[in-house]
C-alpha cells in the first residue's frame, strides 16, 4: 500500500493525500511480473501528473488495456473471459493508488469488464482479443472523439456572436469547441479564468490565442469583476452525478455561484460516459487531495516548513461538486438537456 | 538632507523607493556624490522624417505625453537629482516645452539643465562636449530623449559602484538590459542584440548587433579564456540606458571617431586587453524600458503605455502634472480626458486613449487607439490601432487603421488609410479616397530633404518657402480632390531609396521574420565554413608538411636525435590525421625540398647535392622507421620522382640522390630496379628514366646485383 504524505485537514482524512514529488517507484514495490509495464507506465504518468484532464487520462487507460488484451495468452485450463478480468483487477487497483481513478475511467474499465464477461466462451483466443481491441477503439471513437464532435455542434448553436464567453481551466471539450466557433466564423471573447496551483488555463489560453481568439485571463478572485460583461459561462465536468450534481475542477461550483448573483447562464459540456451512478450533494465525501507541497512551491518562503508546524494543515482539493441548481443546461451528444435527466440518460444507456 | 526633504515633496504617484537604495540608507564612509544624468534629446538621424520636420523627436507625443517626459520622469524616479539635456535639433522647441514642465520648477528634486548646440552631429560629439565642459563629477546615467522605462537603477547602480571600488577604473560602463523573448514586440528589430556574458561578473564579452541574421561568429578566444561560465543571450532587449563612468566622456574625446554607443562598445571590447577596460550589463527581467527607434517601436511602446506595462508611468497617473492630461482609468483600459464628449452607439472596444475636449461622433468602433486633445471625430468612423494626435479632424465615415495622424491634420469622408500610413501635421487627405499601406504624406516636399544638407539645424526654413510656391500644386490623385500634402514615399526616386525611406519611417516590418528565414543562410560565417568543408584534407597535408619541415629544421639546428624526431612526426601524424603513405610522401618531399631554401630557390645541381647529401646522411634513421615494406619503398621512390620531375634543373642530381639512399640503406637496389621498370608512368616519367646518369646508375645496380647473387652462388 502506499503511505499518505504529511498531515491532513481533519476533514478530509478519508481521502488518501500523495506527494507528487516523492518517486511512486521508491515508495511502493511494483512486481514488474504481475503488472504489465505498460500499465506500470502509465501509473506512473498519473501519478506524476503528465497525463492530466477526464478525457486524456481514460484514453490513456484504454490504450494500455488494449496493449495489455494484445500480449495477453490465456494460461491453460482457463477460460479468457474470467481470467482475464481477474488479470486486470491487480492492474487497475495499482492504477487507483497511482492517482484515484476518474469517473470516466470507472465508466470505461465498467464497460470493458462487461464485454469482456460477455464474450462467449466458444471463441478462439484471437478472436476474442480482436473483439475487445475493436471494442476498445470503438468506445473511443464513438463515446469520446464522435461525442465531442456532436457537443461542439450543439454548442454552436449557443455561441453568439459578440458574446462573452467565460471559461474555467482547461477542458479539452471546451477548448474545442471555442475553437471549433471560432472556425465557423462566430465572432466572441473568451475570459479564461485560472487559479493556482495548477494554472491549468493558461494552457487554454495559449491554445485560444493561437487561435486567434481574443482572450482575456484573469484569477479566479477577479470573477466578480469580469461577470457583469460575461454573456455566458462554459464549464468542463469531470463527472455528472445521478442527482445532477457536476463534478468538476475545484472553483467551478464557486465560479457557477457568482454567475447566477450575475444572472449568466452557466452552460456545462459532458459527454454521456462522464454520466455517473453516485449521488453526491457536497465535496466532502469523495474527492480527491493532491499534492499540499503544490500550494506551498509558489510561496515557499511561507509555506517552506509547513510540515513542521503543528496547527497548519494544507489542503489542495482537486474537484467540487455544483449543485444543479446553478447549472442552466448540459450540452452533451445527446444535445442540451437539464442537469436532472442524468438517471434518465443512465436508464436508457443500461438497456441498450 | 536636502535631498530627502525634495523627495518628500515630490508629488503622488512618484516612485519614492527608487532613490533610496541609490543613496544608500545610512551615512557611509563617504555618501555617493548625487546622481546625474545626460539626456541625448536628439537622435541624430532621420528615421522620423517627415514627422520630425514639424516636431522634434523627443516631443512626439506617446500616449498623448511627450516622450521626454517618459525618459525624465524615469530619471527622477530613479534618482537622478541633476540631469543635462544636450539638444540640436529644434533645441528651441524642446527647451521651451520642458520649461513650462515641471521638470523646471524649482521645486522639482530633479534640475534640468540645458546644452544646446547646432553642431552635434553625434552622440559622440556630446560626449566629448561633456567631458570639454568636465559636467559630470560622477557616474552618470546616460540615456536619449525616447526611452520610457519604469526600471529601477539603483541595484544596477549599486552593483556598478562596487565594482569599481573593487577594480579601479576597470569598468566603465553598465548597460541595462531588459530580458524579452526574441520576437517580442518591443525588441526593435535593427537594434537586436546578442552578446555574450560572464554569467559570474555580467562582464560583456561581446557584443553584436544580430542586423537579421540568423548565423554569428564569436571569437575562439571568448571559450578560450578562464571565464568559468559564458553565457550567449539572445533574449535581451536593449534599453539604451547605461551607467557611465566619468572615464566614458573621456575615452569618447580619446578616440574621436567613436560616433554611437555600438561605436564605443565595439572598441572597448576590441581594445580590452590594450586598455584594460570593461563594460557590464545589467539584466531586468520583470520592469519596462525601451527605446523608441522608429515608428513600429513607437506603436508598440505606445500601445505597452495604455496596456499599463510601464506601470506606474500610467496616462490616468498624469505624472506631468499637466491638468490637461488627466484622465479616468476604466476597464479595458480605456482612458477619458475631461470633456470628451461620445456619440450615441459608439463603441470604445478596448486600450483607447481619448484626450481633453474631442468630441467623437455616432456609431464609431474604436479600438486600441490614441486620440490627442480637440480632435472631432465624425460619425460611423472606424479606428482601429489609430495614433491621432491633437486637433485632428477626422470626417464621417473614415476608416483609419495602424496609422499615425499628426497635429492638425484633416481626414475627409470615407477615406480608408490602410495600415502604416503617415500623415504629417496640417496634411489634408480626401475625400472618398483609400491611402495603400506605408503611405506617407507631409507637406513639406520630399525634394526638399535633399537640399538642406544642414539637416539639424533649423535654417532649413528659409529656403523652405521658396519651394513650397514652386511645388504648391499638389497631387490630387494621392491626396484627394481637397487634399493637401506631398506623397512622401518616394515613388520617383529609386528603389534603394523607398526601401531606406521604408525602413527609417517603420522599420522593418515584423513580416520580415519569415522572410529572413530564408535569406539569413546568406550569413557572416557562412562562407567561410563552406570553404573549410570543402577542402580540409588538402589543408591538413600542408599543414602536416610545413610541421614536419618545422620539425625537421629544428632538428638540425639544434641536433635532436632522430629518435625524438620519430616521435615529433608521429605525434603530428596523429594530430593531423596522416596517413602512412602520406607521411612518407611528405618526408621525402620536405627533405629534399630542404636544400632549396639554403640555396634560394637556385637550382644548381652540384650546390643541391652537397647540402642535401649530409642532411641525408643525418636523418638516415628517420627514413629507416618509417621504410619498411616494399610500398613503402615504392612510395619514397615516386615521392622523390615527383621531386625531380618538378625541378627539371635537379634532374642530372637524381642519380646521385638515389645512389646515396642505396648507399646508405634505406632504399634497396632491387625496390628502385622495381620502381625503375615500372610501366605506368607519364610520358615526363618516361623522360625522367632517360637520363643518362640514370641509367647508367641502374645499369651499375643491376650489375651489382648480378656480382652479388654470383658472390652467392660462390
Amino acid at each position: 500500500m502506499r503511505q499518505d504524505y504529511g498531515p491532513k485537514v481533519n476533514l478530509f482524512s478519508h481521502l488518501h493525500q500523495y506527494s507528487r514529488k516523492k518517486p511512486l517507484t521508491q515508495e511502493m514495490s511494483i512486481p514488474s511480473t504481475v503488472i504489465h509495464p505498460a500499465v506500470v507506465r502509465l501509473g506512473l504518468q498519473y501519478s506524476s501528473g503528465l497525463i492530466n484532464g477526464s478525457n486524456t487520462r481514460c484514453i490513456a487507460l484504454l490504450q494500455a488495456f488494449k496493449q495489455v488484451i494484445r500480449d495477453y495468452s490465456t494460461p491453460p485450463n482457463e477460460e479468457l473471459s474470467r481470467d482475464l478480468v481477474a488479470k486486470l483487477k491487480p492492474y487497475i487497483s495499482f492504477l487507483n493508488q497511482c492517482r484515484p481513478l476518474s469517473a470516466s475511467m470507472g465508466n470505461a474499465i465498467k464497460h470493458l469488464k462487461k464485454e469482456i464477461s460477455g464474450l462467449p466462451s466458444t471463441k478462439k483466443e484471437e478472436e476474442a482479443k480482436k473483439k475487445l481491441q475493436d471494442f476498445i477503439d470503438q468506445f473511443v471513437r464513438e463515446r469520446i472523439s464522435l461525442a465531442a464532435e456532436a457537443i461542439s455542434k450543439y454548442a454552436l448553436e449557443k455561441i453568439n456572436d459578440n458574446d462573452v464567453i467565460l471559461v474555467y481551466g482547461c477542458s479539452s471539450l471546451v477548448k474545442r469547441m471555442l475553437c471549433d466557433a471560432h472556425d465557423k466564423g462566430r465572432v466572441f471573447r473568451v475570459i479564461v479564468v485560472d487559479s493556482r496551483p495548477r494554472l491549468e488555463g493558461r494552457d487554454m489560453l495559449r491554445q485560444l490565442v493561437r487561435q486567434g481568439i481574443h482572450c482575456t485571463y484573469v484569477l479566479i478572485s477577479a470573477i466578480s469583476y469580469v461577470l457583469p460583461e460575461v454573456s455566458k459561462v462554459l464549464l468542463g465536468a469531470h463527472a455528472l452525478l445521478a442527482n445532477g450534481s457536476v463534478m468538476s475542477r475545484v472553483g467551478t461550483s464557486q465560479i457557477a455561484l457568482m454567475a447566477q448573483a450575475y444572472n449568466v447562464p452557466v452552460l456545462v459540456c459532458c459527454e454521456t460516459y462522464k454520466f455517473c451512478e453516485r449521488v453526491q450533494t457536497d465535496s466532502f465525501v469523495s474527492n480527491e487531495l493532491d499534492d499540499p507541497d503544490e500550494l506551498a512551491a509558489q510561496r515557499a518562503g511561507v509555506l517552506a516548513s509547513w510540515q513542521e508546524r503543528p496547527s497548519l494543515r494544507l489542503l489542495n482539493l482537486v474537484y467540487d461538486a455544483t449543485p444543479p441548481g446553478l447549472v442552466a443546461l448540459v450540452i452533451t451528444e445527446l444535445g442540451p438537456l437539464p442537469c436532472s435527466s442524468v438517471p434518465v440518460v443512465l436508464r436508457v444507456k443500461n438497456v441498450e | 538632507m536636502r535631498p530627502r526633504e525634495e523627495m518628500a515633496a515630490r508629488g503622488p504617484g512618484k516612485r519614492g523607493s527608487g532613490s533610496g537604495g541609490a543613496r544608500g540608507p545610512e551615512p557611509q564612509e563617504e555618501p555617493p556624490p548625487p546622481l546625474q544624468a545626460v539626456l541625448v534629446a536628439d537622435s541624430f538621424n532621420r528615421r522620423f522624417f517627415p514627422i520630425s520636420k514639424d516636431r522634434p523627436r523627443a516631443l512626439l507625443p506617446l500616449a498623448n505625453v511627450a516622450m521626454i517626459d517618459y525618459t525624465l520622469e524615469f530619471l527622477t524616479a530613479t534618482g537622478v537629482e541633476e540631469t543635462f539635456v544636450f539638444c540640436c535639433w529644434k533645441s528651441a522647441e524642446i527647451k521651451e516645452h520642458l520649461q513650462k514642465s515641471k521638470w523646471c520648477c524649482h521645486t522639482s528634486p530633479n534640475t534640468v539643465r540645458f546644452v544646446t548646440s547646432d553642431l552635434y552631429r553625434s552622440l559622440g560629439d556630446v560626449l566629448r562636449d561633456v567631458d570639454a565642459k568636465s559636467l559630470v563629477r560622477s557616474d552618470f546615467l546616460l540615456v536619449s530623449g525616447d526611452v520610457v522605462s519604469n526600471i529601477n537603477i539603483s541595484s544596477a547602480l549599486e552593483e556598478h559602484r562596487v565594482r569599481r571600488k573593487l577594480e579601479k577604473n576597470v569598468s566603465v560602463m553598465t548597460m541595462v538590459f531588459k530580458e524579452s523573448s526574441p520576437g517580442h514586440r518591443a525588441r526593435c528589430q535593427e537594434d537586436d542584440v546578442i552578446l555574450a556574458m560572464d554569467s559570474a561578473t555580467n562582464r560583456v564579452l561581446h557584443y553584436q548587433k544580430t542586423q537579421g541574421l540568423k548565423r554569428f561568429p564569436f571569437p575562439m578566444n571568448l571559450f578560450q579564456s578562464n571565464i568559468e561560465n559564458v553565457e550567449v543571450r539572445h533574449d535581451l532587449l536593449d534599453c539604451h540606458i547605461s551607467i557611465c563612468s566619468p572615464q566614458v566622456a573621456e575615452l569618447f574625446t580619446d578616440n574621436f571617431d567613436y560616433q554611437t554607443r555600438d561605436d564605443f562598445v565595439r572598441g572597448l571590447l576590441v581594445n580590452e586587453e590594450v586598455l584594460g577596460n570593461q563594460i557590464h550589463m545589467h539584466v531586468t527581467t520583470e520592469e519596462y524600458g525601451a527605446h523608441i527607434c522608429n515608428l513600429q517601436m513607437y506603436e508598440a511602446v505606445c500601445s505597452d503605455i495604455i496596456r499599463r506595462w510601464v506601470y506606474p508611468l500610467t496616462p490616468e497617473i498624469n505624472f506631468t502634472d499637466d491638468p490637461a492630461q488627466s484622465y479616468t482609468h476604466s476597464k479595458h483600459n480605456i482612458y477619458r480626458g475631461r470633456d470628451v464628449s461620445l456619440g450615441h452607439d459608439s463603441v470604445l472596444d478596448e486600450n483607447v486613449l481619448i484626450g481633453w475636449g474631442t468630441i467623437i461622433g455616432s456609431n464609431c468602433s474604436i479600438t486600441n487607439s490614441v486620440i490627442g486633445q480637440n480632435c472631432k471625430i465624425g460619425d460611423r468612423v472606424i479606428l482601429d490601432g489609430a495614433l491621432i494626435w491633437n486637433g485632428v479632424k477626422v470626417a464621417n465615415d473614415a476608416e483609419i487603421r495602424e496609422s499615425l495622424v499628426c497635429d492638425e491634420a484633416e481626414v475627409k469622408e470615407s477615406v480608408k488609410l490602410k495600415p502604416r500610413c503617415v500623415l504629417t501635421s496640417q496634411v489634408v487627405v480626401g475625400p472618398d479616397i483609400t491611402l495603400p499601406e506605408g503611405t506617407v504624406i507631409s507637406l513639406h516636399p520630399p525634394d526638399e530633404e535633399e537640399e538642406d544638407d544642414d539637416e539639424f539645424s533649423d535654417d532649413s526654413g528659409v529656403n523652405k518657402e521658396e519651394i513650397k510656391v514652386k511645388l504648391k500644386g499638389y497631387n490630387k490623385l494621392v491626396v484627394g480632390s481637397e487634399g493637401r500634402g506631398y506623397l512622401w514615399r518616394a515613388d520617383n526616386e529609386n528603389e534603394v531609396d523607398e526601401e531606406e525611406q521604408r525602413q527609417s519611417l517603420w522599420g522593418p516590418h515584423l513580416n520580415l521574420g519569415e522572410e529572413s528565414e530564408t535569406d539569413s543562410d546568406i550569413s557572416l560565417g557562412s562562407e567561410q565554413l563552406d570553404s573549410r568543408s570543402a577542402s580540409p584534407q588538402l589543408d591538413d597535408i600542408k599543414l602536416f608538411q610545413n610541421e614536419v619541415l618545422g620539425t625537421l629544421q629544428r632538428g638540425k639546428e639544434e641536433n635532436i636525435s632522430c629518435d625524438n624526431l620519430v616521435l615529433e612526426i608521429n605525434s603530428l601524424k596523429y594530430a593531423y590525421n596522416i596517413s602512412l603513405k602520406e607521411v612518407m610522401q611528405v618526408l621525402s618531399k620536405v627533405v629534399l625540398e630542404f636544400p632549396l631554401q639554403q640555396l634560394d630557390g637556385e637550382l644548381d645541381p652540384q650546390h643541391y647535392c652537397v647540402s642535401l647529401l649530409p642532411l641525408l646522411k643525418s636523418w638516415t634513421p628517420l627514413f629507416k622507421n618509417y621504410i619498411k615494406r616494399a610500398s613503402d619503398h615504392l612510395d619514397a621512390l615516386s615521392a622523390v620522382e615527383e621531386f625531380f620531375l618538378e625541378h627539371d634543373g635537379l634532374c642530372t642530381s637524381m642519380a646521385k640522390v638515389l645512389m646515396a639512399f642505396y648507399q646508405l640503406e634505406i632504399l634497396e637496389e632491387e625496390m628502385i630496379l622495381n620502381w625503375f621498370s615500372r610501366q605506368d608512368t607519364s610520358d615526363k616519367g618516361r623522360q625522367l628514366r632517360r637520363n643518362q646518369r640514370l641509367q647508367k646508375f641502374i645499369q651499375w645496380l643491376e650489375e651489382a646485383e648480378e656480382e652479388s647473387s654470383e658472390g652467392d652462388q660462390d
